[in-house]
């Protein structure tokens, strides 16, 4: 009978297995005692995190059963993520191969920045890359003096010119020619360009 | 310095002081300085971003911020080509379509509830335009025209809604520049029961705006959207609205009974007087002045009359549909009931589904207005915009100008209430009405006739009280990149004897064309066929009348608007024919007058 028993393949499975076990639990580290593992802790600091996701996702403040929800959500993502390192599925995957890197790519970099402060000649470079964050935009201020396309083979024209260069006044029949302002005070170009159009503005910075 | 061809006002310039610094911080509001005599702001009051459902099944993926950019004059990918506008603008309102704003949240947010579903991916992905017209016409024609569900299955709640009406705020803000460009908070709530054409867009004055835009789901009746206009206002809101397509009511705009069959009363007079200040004369899908068909004497009705858009949805034109008839029975319904339900100032826009704010230049017209639908000459030459008309009878749309101290929110809105606005066509001609007495026939400079215009009289969009014969101050000035002036004209209308009529009277013509029986001598500038050009010779580039109405009648209801025309310029199905190589059909205009019309002054007998 013993005997009869001893040759049983399914008693082979079975202290086998238990010896296996028994083995394991004396080799392997305590790894599932301990609170930290088992618990999943959602403090103040980590909620308003990810309120603060949400908020940027969505443009507004969570109602109270969006917030139900996002804890939910985080508490569902924190188990599978944890089971899953647990399992080594973190281990050959390319996706998270290229996130790590990636991320120590940029932190490499942001060291590297950090230690090496910009030169004089590198703040120069930028200075001339982008002049538009240092200017205010152009304006101009001017006085202009109209003729009708029909008049503008008048040879006064270059009389007209000669005369305002030296000081002299408009003439008396070109003050009220049409209703568009002699005198420009100091107009912004997108203002000019809004009341002429035609590349005005860009043609008197020429 | 040579003279500056570019101009056709030619002009040298002597500068004084180039390139100094100019005081560009940032101003609030209260800080920007006031010009009494008001300034002419040109704008959009209509048009469609990415945000806009119909709008990005066809492809657009522009967010309100791209088209506040582009308003500015820059240059913005649009349809896959970089397309930009000649001259900036001063202001712009973003009037997406409120019933499908919860969609766009899905639709437009990677990682957004929704986002990968099915409906929301072939939207995304439709990859031509038949695609794109069967999930339209199944997602929004149909829903619109109040049948089916009205949101696909993956729109995820109220929630969606005021976040997306959330983000078109945002970017409204951010692009407010007082004294320098100005946003509106705006939206369009769309109800087109049974075909009939109801749309209006919704104008806030300020940044106290609703969660969430009232839309056509929540109710399809004018009056359902009055009534919440009302609680907004009660609540401290201030908000009007701007009906459109007058041209594709069926005649329900101007009509003798509200949509419920009611007979129109008081209360709906006063109502709608009250939240309607204005009216869109002309957009993309036609101008809604008048047709020819019933306004035969009017030799200038013949213009973009968008007559295609009879074809479809059971939209034939009845005279009912169109504005000068609306101005007409409003002054009836006045002599009837005291209050005039249609007392409406005039602006222009586009209904742009680009997301590119008055992109009106014919000559600039190359990416077209509607996505997919209509992107290339070769797709325009020869399709139909679905659902709605043929793509060759559509135009860039119009333009809105007003007249404000500033260029803030407060200021152009309080203008827009006040009806003291003009639309065009396109081009920034400037126009002044007043209507007063003792004018003189010509004033020392623009200034004095402006002062002495408001110091005598009442501006566009006002009522003229006296009870003596009117002088009505008119003034036009060219665009200038465009033609010269054609002539400005006075459109009168009345109620006498319980009949509506209209009349059209020649007040100035350039080049001394006015006959002394009011008739005026064509102007014969025609367009050169092969470049596009316009003449350059002809016409005035700025024209100035006091006007005396030879059939005043004190006891009788009247409404008086100005209409300015310009020389004859080259249409963008020309420019697409020259450099496309594409043929239109013949019965397509190749050549067209621009214009301006200038909100009415009314006569009202108590």
């Amino acid at each position: 009978m013993l005997r009869q028993i001893v040759r049983e393949p399914l008693i082979h499975f079975v202290v086998l297995g238990g010896l296996l076990f028994a083995a394991w639990a004396w080799v392997a580290p305590q790894q599932t005692a301990g609170s930290g593992d088992g618990v999943i802790v959602v403090d103040q600091a980590r909620l308003d995190h990810l309120k603060t996701l949400w908020k940027a996702q969505w443009k507004r403040d969570p109602a109270p059963q969006d917030v139900a929800a996002i804890i939910d959500r985080h508490v569902r993502q924190e188990v599978f993520y944890r089971e899953a390192l647990r399992m080594g599925l973190d281990q050959d995957d390319e996706i998270i191969r290229n996130r790590l890197a990636q991320k120590m790519e940029a932190v490499a970099s942001d060291l590297s920045t950090l230690m090496e402060p910009p030169t004089e000649d590198q703040l120069r470079a930028f200075y001339a890359k982008r002049p538009d964050l240092f200017t205010v935009p152009q304006a101009f201020a001017f006085r202009q003096v109209l003729y009708l396309p029909s008049e503008a083979a008048n040879n006064k024209l270059e009389v007209t010119l000669a005369t305002l260069r030296s000081g002299g006044d408009v003439p008396p029949d070109r003050l009220s020619k049409l209703s568009v302002p002699l005198d420009w005070p100091l107009t912004p170009a997108q203002t000019l360009e809004n009341s002429f159009g035609g590349g005005f503005a860009d043609a008197l910075s020429h | 310095m040579k003279p500056l061809h570019l101009l056709c006002l030619l002009g040298i310039g002597l500068l004084t002081a180039a390139v100094a610094p100019a005081a560009m911080a940032q101003t609030a509001e209260e800080d920007v300085p006031i010009n009494p005599l008001k300034e002419a702001y040109f704008g959009e009051q209509h048009v469609h971003t990415g945000v806009s459902m119909d709008a990005f099944i066809a492809g657009n993926r522009l967010t309100p911020d791209d088209a506040y950019r582009f308003a500015k004059g820059e240059e913005i990918m649009v349809n896959g080509s970089l397309h930009k506008i000649k001259r900036p603008l001063d202001f712009v309102a973003v009037t997406d379509h409120s019933e499908f704003m919860g969609e766009a949240y899905s639709l437009m947010n990677e990682a957004a509830p929704g986002y990968d579903d099915e409906v929301a991916v072939a939207f995304r992905e439709a990859p031509d335009l038949k695609t794109a017209l069967q999930l339209y016409g199944k997602y929004v024609l149909t829903p619109l025209a109040g049948g089916g569900d009205p949101h696909p299955p993956f729109f995820q709640g109220a929630e969606a809604i005021k976040t997306t009406w959330r983000k078109n705020f945002e970017a409204t803000e951010k692009h407010y520049k007082p004294g320098v460009f100005t946003t509106i908070h705006a939206y369009e709530w769309t109800s087109a029961p049974g075909g009939s054409n109801q749309h209006r867009n919704v104008f806030f004055r300020d940044a106290n705006v609703p969660d969430m835009p009232f839309s056509s789901n929540e109710g399809s009746d004018p009056e359902q959207l009055w009534a919440w206009m009302k609680a907004q206002r009660d609540d401290g809101k201030k908000v009007f609205a701007i009906p459109h397509n007058s041209n594709e009511s069926k005649g329900l705009l101007f009509a003798e009974a509200s949509l419920t069959g009611v007979p129109i009363g008081k209360e709906y007079a006063k109502t709608r007087a009250s939240m309607e200040p204005l009216i869109e004369m002309m957009q993309i899908k036609g101008n809604s002045e008048v047709v020819p068909n019933f306004w035969p004497k009017d030799e200038f009705a013949d213009f973009e009359n968008a007559v295609s858009i009879q074809k479809f949805s059971g939209r034939g034109f009845v005279k009912e549909n169109f504005v000068r008839y609306g101005l007409a029975r409003g002054i009836k319904y006045h002599a009837d009931l005291g209050v005039n339900p249609f007392k409406y100032g005039f602006v222009g826009g586009t209904d742009n589904h680009n997301g590119t704010p008055s992109n009106v230049e014919e000559d600039n017209y190359t990416v077209g207005s509607h996505g997919l639908a209509d992107r290339t000459a070769k797709v325009r030459a020869t399709s139909m915009l679905e659902g709605e008309m043929r793509i060759a009878d559509m135009n860039p749309g119009a333009l809105t100008a007003v007249w404000a101290v500033s260029n803030t929110r407060g200021a152009i809105w309080d203008s827009m209430l006040a009806k003291e606005t003009f639309a065009t066509s396109g081009p920034r001609m400037k126009v002044r009405v007043f209507a007063g007495q003792g004018f003189a026939k010509s004033y020392d400079s623009y200034d004095a006739m402006v002062a002495d215009g408001y110091k005598k009289g009442v501006a566009m969009g006002g009522d003229y009280t006296g009870t003596e014969t009117p002088q009505f101050l008119v003034w036009a000035m060219k665009d200038p990149i465009r033609p010269n002036l054609d002539r400005i004209q006075i459109v009168k209308g009345w109620y006498e004897n319980g009949e509506m009529k209209d009349t059209i009277y020649n007040v100035v013509a350039s080049g001394d064309r006015l006959q002394a029986d009011g008739s005026v001598t064509p102007i014969d500038a025609p367009i050169n066929m092969e470049t596009g050009e316009f003449n350059t010779e002809k016409g005035d580039p700025e024209l100035m009348a006091v006007w005396t109405d030879p059939n005043w009648d004190p006891k009788q209801e009247a409404f008086y608007y100005v209409r300015v025309l310009q020389l004859p310029t080259a249409r963008w199905t020309l420019y697409d024919e020259l450099r496309a190589g594409v043929k239109y059909p013949d019965d397509v205009k190749r050549q067209i007058v621009e214009r301006a019309w200038a909100s009415p002054i009314w006569h009202e007998v108590n």
